[in-house]
C-alpha cells in the first residue's frame, strides 16, 4: 500500500503530464501560460510530498521559492503577451515563427 | 484506508481531471476559473501532507494574487472569438499522450513497490546528524510555520535574498516591457 | 638617436602619415592633410640626409631588424627572413631621391589638388606609396623588397585610378596592375630559385654564398635567375614587352606621374638589377638580354614619342625610353651609370612632369599640345624650368642628362658587355629624344598661342568672357619645387663626369664621383667582370668621338624640330605624308596593344570561353545547380524540424524525457 507522500508524487506526475500536454497541444499563448502554471503546481506538489517523504523541511522551502518564480514568470510573461498582442494583433504561437530554420 | 488517505486520493484525482478540463477549455476565463479550483484542491492536499504554511500560501499567493493577474490580463485582451479556435488533437499528439500515460502507469507500479522509499533510505538523508528532523518534531500542530521559517532563514538565507532580487528584476522588466510600447505610441502621436 | 632607430623611423613615418591621413584625418581641413602628408616625407628626408651624409658616406652599412618575419625549417637548417632594413650607398642614393623628390612633389600636389574633394585619400595613397618604395630600397633581403615591390604596384594602381569614377582611369589602373603582375611572377620565381640555390634571401648573404665555384657549377640556374629578374624589371620599369601600362598610367593625377611613373617606382627595376649585379654578371647571356631589351625599348619608345600630341603621353614614352637607357647601362655592366642616370632622370623628368602639370593646371586640364603655344610669356617660371628640363634630357652639354646619358652610350659601345650596335640603337633613341622633346617644348611654350576659348569649363555667364582666357603662373607651392628640381637638373650630372672631360679639366681623382660612391656596392660585380672579360676597352679618343657625335646629332635634331614646328603643329605633316604608312603605324604606337590583343588576349579569351562552356556551364554549374537540389531536399527536412514553433521543440523534449524515464526506471 502506498503512503500519502508517495501518492502525492504520483498525482504530481500525472498533473505534470496534463500540463505538458497543455503546453504542447494548445496554440494559444494564454493557455500555454496557464498550463505552465499547472506544471509549476505539479512541481510544488512533488516538492511538498518529498518533504513529507524524507521528513525534512527543504521541500517546502523550495516550494515557496518556486511560487516566487511563478509570480515573476506570470508578471513578465503576461506583460510580454500584452506587448505581443499590440504588435501582432494575435496571440497564436503559430504566427510567431521568427525562429524558423 | 483511513479518511485522510481517502480524501487525499479524491482530491488528487479531481485535481488531475480538472487540469485536463482546463487545458481543453475554449474560453480563457473558464480555464482560469478551473485552474483556481485545481489550486484550491492542491492547497487541501498540502494541508493533508502537514504542510500548513504551503497550503495557506497556495491559496493566498497562487489562487489569490497570481490568478487575479491572469484573469485581469484575459479581461484586458478581450480576445475576439475567432482568436480562440481550438483545433483539437492530432494523431501525433495522441501517440505522445499515450506514451506519456504508459510511462506514468509503469512509474506508478514502481512507486507502488516502495521504489521511492527504498531509494530515499539508500540516499541516507534521514541519517544526517545535522538534520532538523533528529532534534524536534517536524509535523506536529503549530510546528510547521516555525520549521519552515527556521529552514528558510538559516539554511536558505542566501537563496531567499536572491529571490527578492529576482522579483525586483521581474517587476522592473514588466514595467519596461509595458512602458516601451506606450512611449512609442506617444512618439507616434 | 642612434642610426638604427633613425633607419626604422625613415621607413615608418610615411606609414604613420598614411594611417593618419587615411583613417584619422578624413574630416580634417585641407591644410592639415597636406601638411601631414608632406611632413611625413620631409621628416624622413632630413633623417635620410643625416644617415647618408653621415655614416653611409663614411662607408658604413646601417642594418636593423624590426622583427623576425619568416622562420621555417629548410634543408636541415632554417630559412630566416627577418623584416630587416639596411642602408648602404646604393640605397642611400635611392633614399634621398625618394624622400627628397617625394617631398617636393607632395608640396606641389597640395596645390595641384586644391580643387579636389577628399584629398586625404590622395595623400594617404601617396604616403603609403613612399612607405612601400622605401621598404623596397631599404629591405635587406628579397622578401622585404618584394613587399615593397608589390606595395608600390598596389599604390600605383590606386593612384592611376584615383579618379575612379571615369571608367578609362579604372581600366588604366587595371592594365598597370596586370602588366606588373606578369613581372612580379618573374621576381617571385627568381626568389624561389635563390632560396633553392643559396638557402637565404639576404642580399649580403647571397653575395657571400655566391662563389666562383658555385657560379660555375650552376651557370644555367644563374642565367634563369637573371632572366626572371629581368622579367620583373620589364614589368616594373616598363621595358619591352611589358611597357604598355606606363603610357596609360598617365590617367592618374600629374604629381603621381611625376613621383611614381617617372622618378621612383619605375626605377626600382634599375635598383634591383644593381643590387643583384654581383649575380647578373655571372651570366653573360642574361646581361646581353638586358642590354638588348634596354636599347630596343629606348629606341622603340622614342619613336612613338615623336608623334604624340598629348603632353603627358610624350613624357610617358620619353620615360619608357629613358628607362631603356638605364637598363641598357646596367646590361652593359655600367651599373653605376644606370644609377646615375636614374638620379638625373628623377630630377629632370620629375621637373618635366611637374611643369606639364603646372601647364595642365593653368589650362584647366587641357593636355593637347596643339592647343597650347606661347605659354612662356604667361608662365615664365614654369616655362624656363621646363626648358632647363628639356635641355637636360636631350643631353645639352653641361646639363645633367648630358653626363649620365653619354656615359651610358659610351659604355654601350665599350663596356664589358657592350657592342657598337647597342650604341647605334642608343644614339638613334637619343636623336629621337632630342626631336620630340624640343618639339614638345616649342609647341607648348613658344610660337603663336593656339589656346582655344570656346570649350572653356568656367562659364561665369555674365560678361566675363575674356576673364577665363587668362592663363597665369601658378602659386609658389607649385613653382618652388620646379625651381629646386631645375637646379638639380643642371648640377645633378656632374657626379658622372666622363673621364675625358675630367682629364681636360685637370681633375685627377681617378674615377668620377658616382663610380667612387658605388664602388663598395659594385666591387664584387667588377671583380667578376674583370676576371672574365678583362678591363673595359675604351679610350679617350673614342669617348670624345662618341660624345661629339651625340652632341652633334642632338643639335641637328633640335634645330630640325624647331625649324619644322616654327609655323605651328602642322609643320610635321609634310614628313608624315611622305612616310604615310609608317607615320600611321607609329601614331598607333606600333599597334602593340592591338598585337597583344590579337596574340595574347583573344586566344586567352577563347580558352576562357572554352573553360566557361565546358568547365563552368557543364561541370561546375551542373554541380552547383544539381548539388543544391539534393542539399535542398535534405535541408528542407532539417528546416521543417526547426519550425520555429516552441510547441514542436517541447514535443521533442518530452519524448526525450520519456526515454530518460524508461531508461532510468525500467
Amino acid at each position: 500500500m502506498l503512503t500519502l507522500p508517495e501518492l502525492g508524487l504520483y498525482f504530481s506526475f500525472l498533473m505534470f503530464l496534463v500540463g505538458l500536454a497543455g503546453v504542447m497541444f494548445r496554440k494559444n499563448i494564454l493557455f500555454m501560460m496557464l498550463s505552465v502554471e499547472i506544471l509549476l503546481n505539479a512541481a510544488n506538489l512533488a516538492f511538498v510530498s518529498a518533504s513529507r517523504l524524507t521528513n525534512t523541511m527543504d521541500g517546502q522551502v523550495v516550494m515557496f521559492f518556486v511560487m516566487a518564480v511563478a509570480a515573476c514568470e506570470a508578471a513578465v510573461g503576461l506583460a510580454l503577451i500584452i506587448s505581443l498582442y499590440r504588435t501582432k494583433a494575435s496571440i497564436e504561437v503559430d504566427d510567431l515563427k521568427a525562429l524558423r530554420g | 484506508m483511513n479518511l485522510v488517505m481517502l480524501s487525499f486520493i479524491v482530491m488528487g484525482v479531481a485535481a488531475v481531471l480538472l487540469s485536463g478540463v482546463m487545458i481543453t477549455r475554449r474560453w480563457p476565463v473558464s480555464a482560469a476559473m478551473v485552474l483556481i479550483s485545481v489550486m484550491t484542491l492542491l492547497a487541501g492536499m498540502f494541508g493533508l501532507l502537514d504542510a500548513h504554511f504551503a497550503a495557506v500560501s497556495q491559496i493566498i499567493v497562487y489562487a489569490g494574487a497570481i490568478m487575479v493577474v491572469f484573469v485581469f490580463v484575459i479581461m484586458l485582451l478581450n480576445l475576439p472569438p475567432e482568436e480562440l479556435r481550438y483545433g483539437g488533437v492530432t494523431v501525433g499528439e495522441m501517440i505522445l499522450s499515450a506514451a506519456g500515460v504508459a510511462v506514468a502507469l509503469v512509474l506508478g507500479t514502481k512507486v507502488g513497490q516502495g521504489y521511492l522509499s527504498v531509494g530515499i533510505e539508500e540516499l541516507g538523508i534521514l541519517k544526517s546528524e545535522n538534520s532538523l528532523a533528529l532534534h524536534r518534531p517536524l509535523f506536529g500542530p503549530d510546528q510547521n510555520v516555525k520549521n519552515v521559517a527556521a529552514t528558510m532563514f538559516v539554511e536558505y538565507l542566501w537563496a531567499f535574498e536572491l529571490i527578492s532580487f529576482l522579483i525586483i528584476a521581474a517587476m522592473i522588466g514588466s514595467v519596461v516591457i509595458a512602458k516601451k510600447r506606450s512611449a512609442e505610441n506617444a512618439n507616434a502621436a | 638617436m642612434n642610426y638604427q632607430a633613425m633607419l626604422a623611423a625613415v621607413l615608418l613615418i610615411p606609414l604613420l602619415g598614411a594611417l593618419l591621413n587615411g583613417f584619422f584625418l578624413r574630416r580634417a581641413p585641407r591644410l592639415v592633410t597636406v601638411t601631414v602628408g608632406t611632413l611625413a616625407i620631409a621628416v624622413p628626408f632630413v633623417l635620410s640626409c643625416l644617415l647618408v651624409f653621415g655614416p653611409v658616406s663614411a662607408g658604413e652599412v646601417i642594418r636593423t631588424e624590426l622583427f623576425s618575419w619568416i622562420s621555417v625549417p629548410f634543408n636541415e637548417g632554417r630559412l630566416e627572413v627577418p623584416f630587416g632594413l639596411s642602408v648602404d650607398r646604393l640605397s642611400g642614393i635611392l633614399l634621398l631621391i625618394i624622400t627628397g623628390v617625394g617631398s617636393l612633389i607632395h608640396l606641389y600636389a597640395g596645390e595641384y589638388m586644391s580643387h579636389e574633394e577628399g584629398v586625404y585619400r590622395f595623400f594617404a595613397y601617396l604616403n603609403l606609396f613612399v612607405f612601400s618604395m622605401l621598404s623596397l630600397v631599404l629591405g635587406s633581403n628579397m622578401v622585404v623588397t618584394f613587399l615593397g615591390w608589390e606595395g608600390v604596384g598596389v599604390c600605383s594602381y590606386l593612384l592611376i585610378g584615383y579618379w575612379y569614377s571615369d571608367e578609362a582611369n579604372a581600366r588604366a589602373g587595371m592594365k598597370a596592375f596586370v602588366a606588373n603582375r606578369v613581372g612580379d611572377l618573374g621576381f617571385l620565381l627568381a626568389m624561389f630559385m635563390s632560396v633553392k640555390l643559396f638557402g637565404t634571401l639576404d642580399y649580403s648573404r647571397i653575395a657571400e654564398a655566391l662563389t666562383n665555384e658555385l657560379a660555375a657549377a650552376n651557370a644555367p640556374l644563374l642565367t634563369a635567375i637573371g632572366l626572371c629578374l629581368l622579367l620583373g624589371v620589364t614589368g616594373k620599369s616598363a621595358q619591352l614587352p611589358l611597357y604598355i601600362w606606363l603610357p596609360d598610367a598617365m590617367a592618374g593625377p600629374t604629381p603621381v606621374s611625376a613621383l611614381i611613373h617617372a622618378a621612383t617606382m619605375v626605377t626600382s627595376g634599375i635598383y634591383l638589377m644593381t643590387r643583384m649585379s654581383f649575380l647578373l654578371v655571372h651570366s653573360p647571356a642574361a646581361m646581353t638580354t638586358i642590354a638588348v631589351i634596354g636599347a630596343c625599348t629606348a629606341l622603340f619608345a622614342a619613336t612613338i614619342g615623336l608623334v604624340q600630341n598629348d603632353i603627358k603621353k610624350v613624357l610617358a614614352y620619353s620615360t619608357v625610353s629613358q628607362l631603356g637607357f638605364m637598363v641598357l647601362g646596367c646590361g652593359v655592366g655600367a651599373f653605376q651609370f644606370g644609377v646615375a642616370h636614374l638620379m638625373t632622370h628623377a630630377f629632370f623628368k620629375a621637373l618635366l612632369f611637374l611643369g606639364a602639370g603646372s601647364v595642365i593646371h593653368a589650362m584647366h586640364h587641357e593636355q593637347d599640345i596643339r592647343k597650347m603655344g606661347g605659354l612662356i610669356k604667361k608662365m615664365p617660371i614654369t616655362g624656363w624650368t621646363f626648358v632647363i628640363g628639356t635641355l637636360a634630357i636631350i643631353g645639352f652639354p653641361g646639363l645633367s642628362g648630358f653626363f649620365s646619358k653619354d656615359e651610358i652610350l659610351y659604355y654601350a659601345w665599350s663596356g664589358t658587355f657592350g657592342h657598337p650596335l647597342l650604341w647605334v640603337l642608343g644614339a638613334l633613341a637619343a636623336a629621337c629624344t632630342s626631336f620630340y622633346m624640343v618639339r614638345l617644348t616649342y609647341l607648348v611654350f613658344f610660337g603663336e598661342s593656339r589656346v582655344e576659348h570656346a570649350h572653356h569649363h568656367h562659364d561665369h555667364g555674365h560678361g566675363h568672357d575674356h576673364h577665363h582666357h587668362e592663363i597665369h603662373e601658378n602659386p609658389l607651392a607649385m613653382t618652388l619645387p620646379l625651381m629646386i628640381l631645375a637646379v638639380f637638373s643642371i648640377i645633378g650630372g656632374y657626379v658622372s663626369m666622363p673621364h675625358a672631360i675630367m682629364h681636360m679639366l685637370g681633375i685627377h681623382a681617378g674615377e668620377n664621383l658616382i663610380t667612387q660612391w658605388l664602388a663598395p656596392v659594385l666591387e664584387k660585380a667588377k671583380v667578376v667582370m674583370t676576371a672574365a672579360h678583362g678591363e673595359a676597352h675604351g679610350s679617350a679618343a673614342l669617348e670624345w668621338g662618341l660624345m661629339g657625335t651625340s652632341t652633334l646629332v642632338m643639335l641637328i635634331m633640335s634645330g630640325f624640330a624647331i625649324a619644322l614646328y616654327k609655323a605651328g603643329p602642322k609643320g610635321g605633316e609634310s614628313i608624315a605624308k611622305a612616310v604615310g604608312g609608317l607615320y600611321r603605324l607609329i601614331l598607333d604606337k606600333w599597334r602593340v596593344d592591338e598585337l597583344y590583343q590579337a596574340v595574347i588576349i583573344e586566344p586567352l579569351k577563347k580558352v576562357g570561353d572554352g573553360f566557361f562552356k565546358f568547365g563552368d556551364r557543364a561541370l561546375i554549374e551542373g554541380i552547383i545547380n544539381e548539388g543544391p537540389r539534393g542539399i535542398y531536399l535534405v535541408t528542407s527536412v532539417l528546416s521543417d524540424i526547426q519550425s520555429g514553433l516552441v510547441r514542436n521543440y517541447l514535443k521533442v523534449v518530452f519524448v526525450g524525457i520519456l526515454a530518460l524515464c524508461v531508461w532510468i526506471f525500467i
